[in-house]
């Protein structure tokens, strides 16, 4: 905080200095606004939604109003000053300066809140119902209980933004330049932080958590041209830091839900319980990034540039790490009057470390059917290395009418797009195998190749106006998915004597043989667009617009995916007279999905 | 905290061996060489004098000369020697730049670096946008970018449809002026997804949303692919930018948990003291149950119990869920 | 989302200006019921039209209830202007924010409106 105070400072100062240094010059000037005024307000029925980003602490109280806007001069440098204050939680400034002295800065702080729902967990009540031996309708043993600990809590994060980068030319190169800045984003308030227990029953209990976090940028670079070429380099520091501690709550020791026993059979199906600990922690992280790029003139045969990006990013809890290689290419050139050429090209690999998750053993006291390993190896579904590229022609077809054609190619080759859970392997279902057999984790590591076409043609109608219209067709070579989003193997002609329940002496859980893929991603997507507009008269202009998109993936092995979107919009503005100006709009947005779901297997 | 400044060291003196090599060899630029009739910008004054003044309240009209790219300096920088028009006064005589005639080269003359660097390979001139359909040369207006109009109007005009995504009832704070289209889009950029080069999407989300970068230890893939995945930043129905509400955003990829086939009992309830009783601060607990409370329950809201959606270094309770559940 | 906006210059010193958005926002989980698995153990009890059986209710026909979300927002600007000379405006306004909840979600009955009145002056320099 104690930067953004000297930065506030220096801020400060040049507000002060622009207008002394334009008055000492006596050659400057400076225009702008200022207003100064009142406002109240006050609300009805529940202020937190229809009031998001409205600070709701000071209703019907009169606070006072004041914007600000300057823009001079003095024979030496521009600047711009915006202040704006509405109250203690919304406010601005900002303030640019340039000076034709080698030095440009702009500082600026700006501040705005956000209020959330709060979730009262009402819905998080219920007890299975079960039958007798003689089929009487009886209270069933499972049961869920919610606890809110702070029922008439207001939940809502402060922003505050803070940036302040400075300039410096290099004269003796062309475009020469170094830089830095520094930003700040500070989030304070209070949040609605949730967790569940069931140790004997579910039972999820909801706290307030301050929140108390800040993320710090710190950038630097030098630029500058010599000859063809343009050559960049940057470096970017980001550290975030969580200030206050995570909320903790008491997990209860396990038991049999209905009695109170069974401790020992509960206990070991649980990697903790009868303990209190941290919750919703976030952690500190900590973010570098190296950028360096390069473009060349090449006169009329284009302009050809390319980059190369370093970024690791830790995190400071745990130490893992995870590193971003990136290279970017690009070429632009006009063949002739009336082609012009794009292609870009990208190629990155992520690479986070993998992490041993070390588990207590599942029902150890059960040597029989139990004590089975559950411990399981990471692998980060951020580990891909990414190559794409695409070419875009555009032909003028006749003055003002523009035909676009590109197709892009991008192929993501992942090291796990999911990872499944361990799984036991049931006799019947894996013929042979009649043990307690585990399977380790496994990463789904597939390959997602997107192909897309686009099409545009865009054309003005005289001086009057203009339109566009765009096709664009993607196909997709395995989507993202979550290859075990649901549906159980049959267990019909297993032979298994399953009957669920714990004395059973086995693990029991078929919903961990699920096969059926899952997504919202298309396999295939056509969109249409159009858009247009039309000056109808001197006074009156019309715009419009229609989207439409039909996505599906037919490539899941038990449903297919369909989702459907229309998107129509108007606008007309007219002035029926010079006094009286009118803009009437209408957007319209329409969205079905259908996906797939499996009636879970019960067990117990 | 210890901090290491990360050196790549291989790759950048790779690349900058390739600049060096580029900028040894190549001739330089041929905007340096204009040649013509200049008669410098009071000439041009002395007709336009509609313009000078206004000019003269821009960086562009106070340049200093070492920030021109060439020899020519003031309005012949933009708009080439103006001999001949100055001469013959006909409009033909000059160059005029327009978003159609290729105007663009004389801004990219000068900003070569930055966001601008981009411009060429941009998806925005890859669609005929031109500087000059947002930004204007002569007057000093909304802000230092020069803009025609305020951004979100510039934006809208062509993204119309976002524009209505920013009045549901969830939403970034653009209208409320918090925000601009350009807190997450680099409109000079040639990457392929709108924003910063060299970033990939999540990353635009994690400059303010930080808390949810890790690494962690227990992920959920949607959030390491594409925030996109469950969100639509312009704006939603369904709170947080849902791209549908809870629980149908998460039925599309996960299967619900067996218990939401349990019939409920109808009455009250509460937990079994033998239950709680060795742990005092929760006896009490009770509630009311139906026939559908178990789906009521484990079918409104997924993230009631699976908090920490974006990630986690805790694990969660069980040892058959293996930690993952994102319920800490 | 219909959007209107008008700008009236009465007199040469009077001026109003109006803005109103009127927004519907519908989210909606279609009810559906899932068939009986077909290949249930004969020893696992399936009877989803017996309220007391603990083994299975399959009828899943309530649950977009829980969740379906309907929004009706209505924001609403007037405002005048009045010039006092070529540099100074008085301004007075009144905003108005309406928000229905017809589907209640787990925040409780979000409906909400929220008035506020301004008025001031700007110079102009």
């Amino acid at each position: 905080m104690h930067k953004r105070i000297l930065l506030m400072t220096i801020a400060a100062l040049l507000v002060c200095w622009a207008p002394v240094g334009m008055a000492d010059d006596g050659g400057g000037f400076v225009t702008g606004t200022a207003t100064a005024g009142a406002h109240i307000s006050d609300s009805t029925d529940n202020p937190v939604r229809v009031g998001e980003y409205v600070n709701l602490e000071d209703f019907e109280d009169v606070m006072a109003d004041m914007v600000l806007d300057l823009f001079g001069g003095t024979p030496n440098t521009l600047y711009t000053v915006g202040l704006t204050y509405r109250d203690n939680s919304t406010k601005s400034i900002d303030f640019n300066l340039w000076t034709k002295n080698y030095i440009s800065a702009d500082f600026g702080y700006d501040s705005f809140i956000h209020n959330m729902d709060h979730d009262y967990l009402q819905n998080m009540q219920a007890k299975e119902a079960s039958v007798d031996a003689d089929g009487n309708f009886v209270p069933g043993g499972k049961q869920i209980y919610h606890t809110d600990n702070d029922p008439m809590g207001r939940y809502f994060i402060q922003y505050e933004k803070f940036h302040g980068n400075v300039k410096v030319d290099l004269p003796f190169m062309e475009g020469g330049q170094v830089y830095g800045g520094y930003g700040e984003q500070t989030r304070s308030g209070f949040k609605q932080t949730m967790t569940i227990d069931h140790c004997a029953f579910c039972h999820v209990e909801s706290n307030a958590q301050r929140i108390d976090q800040r993320t710090e940028t710190w950038t630097a670079g030098i630029k500058g041209t010599v000859g063809k070429a343009s050559v960049q380099y940057e470096y970017t520091s980001r550290d975030y830091y969580d200030h206050t501690g995570a909320p903790e709550r008491r997990w209860l020791n396990a038991s049999h839900p209905v009695n109170g026993g069974s401790e020992e059979e509960f206990a070991s199906r649980d990697i903790f319980e009868d303990v209190t600990l941290p919750y919703g922690q976030s952690a500190d992280s900590e973010k570098d990034v190296h950028n360096v790029a390069m473009k060349v003139d090449l006169d009329r045969a284009g302009t050809l540039k390319g980059s190369y990006t370093h970024t690791k990013s830790t995190n400071d809890f745990t130490n893992i790490e995870g590193k971003v290689d990136a290279f970017s290419a690009g070429y632009a050139v006009k063949l002739n009057p009336n082609w012009r050429l794009t292609a870009r090209f990208l190629t990155y690999e992520d690479k986070v470390d993998d992490y041993f998750v070390d588990l207590p053993n599942f029902r150890a006291y059960d040597t029989t059917y139990g004590n089975l390993d559950f411990d399981w190896n990471r692998i980060s579904a951020a580990n891909r290395t990414v190559t794409q590229g695409d070419v875009n022609l555009n032909w003028k077809l006749a003055k003002r009418k523009h035909l676009n054609f590109s197709w892009r190619l991008q192929v993501i080759d992942r090291d796990a797009m999911a990872q499944n859970q361990t799984n036991y392997i049931f006799d019947g279902i894996n013929p042979g195998n009649d043990g307690a057999t585990l399977v380790p984790s496994e990463p789904y590591a597939d390959k997602t190749t997107i192909n897309r076409l686009k099409l545009r043609y865009n054309a003005r109608l005289g001086m009057k106006g203009n339109y566009n219209f765009t096709y664009t067709y993607t196909n997709v070579d395995k989507p993202y998915m979550n290859p075990w989003a649901g549906c159980e193997h049959s267990l019909q002609g297993t032979g298994s004597a399953h009957t669920g329940g714990a004395a059973e002496g086995r693990v029991y859980y078929y919903q961990r043989q699920r096969y059926g893929n899952g997504t919202n991603m298309p396999s295939q997507a056509h969109q249409f667009a159009l858009r247009g507009s039309y000056q109808l008269s001197p006074r009156t202009s019309i715009s419009a617009f229609a989207n439409y998109a039909h996505d599906k993936n037919d490539d899941l092995n038990v449903y297919e995916y369909t989702r459907d979107m229309f998107t129509p919009g108007i606008n007309l503005w007219t002035a029926p007279s010079d006094r009286l100006l009118f803009t009437l709009g209408w957007d319209n947005m329409w969205v079905q999905s259908n996906a797939n779901m499996c009636p879970p297997f019960f067990d117990g | 905290m210890d901090r290491k400044i990360t050196r790549p060291v291989a790759p950048l003196l790779w690349l900058l061996a390739v600049s060096c090599v580029v900028l040894l060899v190549l001739p330089p630029s041929s905007s340096m060489a204009d040649t013509g009739n200049y008669v410098g910008s009071e000439t041009c004054l002395e007709c336009h004098d509609d313009i000078g003044p206004a000019m003269s309240r821009t960086v562009h009209g106070n340049l200093q000369a070492y920030q021109y790219p060439g020899e020519a300096t003031g309005c012949e920088s933009c708009h080439g020697p103006g001999g001949a028009h100055a001469e013959s006064e006909d409009p033909a005589d000059i160059f005029k730049p327009t978003a159609d005639n290729g105007g663009a080269e004389k801004c990219l003359a000068c900003h070569k670096t930055g966001t601008t660097m981009n411009w060429g390979t941009s998806t925005h001139a890859e669609n005929d946008v031109a500087c000059l359909s947002c930004h204007q040369i002569h007057i000093g207006t909304y802000g230092k970018a020069l803009l025609k109009a305020p951004q979100e109007q510039l934006c809208e005009s062509c993204h119309q449809d976002v524009k209505g995504k920013f009045q549901l009832p969830s939403h970034h704070p653009l209208k409320e002026g918090f925000m601009t289209c350009t807190s997450c889009h680099d409109v000079h950029s040639g990457n392929m997804q709108g924003i910063a080069e060299g970033e990939m999407v999540r990353d635009a989300c994690l400059n303010c949303h930080t808390q949810y970068a890790g690494p962690f230890i227990f992920e959920h893939s949607p959030v390491e692919e594409d925030c996109r995945i469950c969100h639509d930043p312009h704006g939603a129905v369904a709170n947080n930018l849902l791209k549908q509400n809870e629980p149908f955003i998460c039925l599309q990829c996960h299967q619900p948990h067996f218990h939401t086939i349990l019939a409920g009992w109808e009455g009250d309830y509460s937990a079994p003291p033998g239950v709680v009783d060795a742990d005092p601060g929760y006896e009490g607990l009770s509630g009311t149950s139906h026939y559908d409370s178990m789906k009521r329950s484990m079918l409104t809201k997924c993230t009631q119990c699976h908090a920490s959606v974006h990630g986690t270094d805790l694990p969660s309770q069980t040892i058959t869920g293996q930690g993952r559940a994102l319920n800490r | 989302m219909f959007f209107v906006n008008a700008n009236l210059t009465a007199s040469p010193k009077v001026s109003f200006f109006m803005e109103g958005v009127y927004t519907t926002a519908k989210g909606s989980f279609d009810p559906f019921d899932l068939p009986l698995p077909d290949d249930i153990p004969a020893d696992v009890a399936i009877s989803p039209d017996h309220v007391g059986d603990s083994k299975g209710a399959y009828d899943f026909t309530g649950i977009g209830d829980y969740s379906d979300l309907d929004y009706t927002t209505l924001e609403g600007t007037f405002g005048v202007n009045y010039k006092l000379d070529q540099r100074a405006t008085l301004y007075g306004s009144v905003n108005v924010v309406d928000l229905q909840d017809d589907q209640t979600y787990v925040y409780g009955d979000l409906t909400g409106n929220i008035v506020t009145y301004a008025t001031g002056m700007t110079v102009g320099f």
